[in-house]
């Protein structure tokens, strides 16, 4: 008698679009990706695309449409995690494809956008930033040094008799090197999920 | 036509998803957008209230600091040093030197004896500087060109406050 697997037995399913799916339901409620402090809580950064914590002198700076829009991606990531368990596990349904390809990619975006703006960020700050305040600071120096996503950095201003100096460390939490993980998932399940689609026949007109 | 209608829908989903942000933000504002978008007044006045407590109206002078007389024994000098803060934070004071200066005398540097001492949110802190000196020393003694160097929330502070 031939051993059929317990692999085997199983309904075919986007198993990778399946854990990514579930990864995305939690991913909004993990924490910051990134974390930047100034000295010690002179100026506080932590954000993700879904929060975002800016305090300065330990007091805490808001912004409504920046909330929504980030309640709107916590929200578009869940919706896709949800979506994309739901294709997962009728992969060879019609709307298999569809609801796969809706959240597969969604983190990924979110990931080269969040490095995206960190790079432009610390760019602006440390080469755009420098020429437009050196016009304020009579006989003064400033030499901002922000670190491109990761490091420990000293900026240094200097005013008259004055000599500021400040330590920068950013640094990428676990919680982002988790979403990269649900990131790669997602990417894996778009490709895994061309399997259950059925060969379109190329039918020469005659 | 039911794969149409669905990718219809998810893109329309995607679009609501974007867009809805700035409505319900503008709309929770009375669609007066630099308030949706900057933050409230009540927290911009809690930052300015914290940067004014940073920021001393007549200038960091030597006003805060009262330097008691040089003493010197045994080839050190030694001067007392009261500080109190302008400032409406808790500061802590890593450094101070100063040069001890008289006339017809070729001068001491002094340092602070303690590694750091923290000031309270216009509070008082006493520490003492020393130094070595060699000859006699001066009858009137000054001490000059103070500098010192403060931390506070982890930014050092260094100013040079000259002749004394």
């Amino acid at each position: 008698m031939k051993k059929i697997s317990m692999w085997m037995r199983l309904p075919p399913m986007n198993w990778f679009g399946l854990v990514a799916g579930a990864l995305m339901l939690l991913l909004p409620f993990l924490g910051p990706w990134w974390s930047a402090t100034v000295g010690t809580g002179a100026i506080d950064l932590a954000m993700s695309p879904f929060d975002y914590r800016i305090s300065l002198l330990e007091q805490p700076i808001t912004s409504t449409l920046i909330e929504y829009f980030l309640l709107a991606a916590k929200l578009s990531v869940m919706i896709g995690g949800a979506l994309m368990i739901a294709g997962s596990v009728g992969p060879k349904r019609w709307w298999g494809r569809r609801l796969v390809r809706f959240g597969a990619m969604r983190v990924f975006w979110m990931i080269i956008g969040l490095i995206g703006f960190l790079l432009v960020g610390a760019l602006v700050m440390n080469i755009i930033l420098p020429g437009l305040m050196s016009g304020m600071l009579e006989g003064g120096s400033m030499q901002i040094n922000v670190p491109y996503v990761e490091g420990a950095t000293t900026s240094t201003i200097q005013v008259d008799a004055v000599t500021i100096t400040a330590p920068i460390t950013a640094s990428l939490t676990e919680i982002f090197w988790v979403a990269v993980l649900v990131a790669a998932l997602g990417v894996a399940a778009r490709i895994y999920h061309r399997r259950f689609m059925k060969p379109v026949k190329h039918v020469k007109p005659k | 036509m039911g794969e149409r209608v669905l990718g219809l829908g998810l893109k329309l989903l995607g679009i609501a998803l974007f867009i809805g942000p700035f409505i319900a933000a503008f709309a929770a504002h009375n669609w007066d957008i630099q308030a949706a978008v900057i933050p409230s007044q009540a927290e911009m006045d809690e930052v300015n209230e914290r940067v004014s407590g940073l920021v001393v109206e007549e200038g960091f002078s030597e006003d805060p600091f009262t330097l008691g007389t040089p003493k010197f024994s045994n080839n050190t000098v030694s001067v007392t040093v009261e500080f109190t803060s302008p400032l409406k934070i808790p500061i802590k004071i890593t450094d101070l030197s100063a040069s001890i200066s008289g006339q017809g005398w070729q001068g001491a540097q002094v340092q602070m004896e303690e590694a750091e001492v923290d000031v309270p949110a216009n509070g008082t802190a006493n520490f003492t500087l020393v130094g070595p000196y060699s000859g006699t020393p001066p009858t009137n003694p000054e001490p000059t060109d103070v500098n010192i160097t403060f931390e506070l929330y982890g930014v050092t502070l260094q100013v040079q406050m000259g002749a004394g």
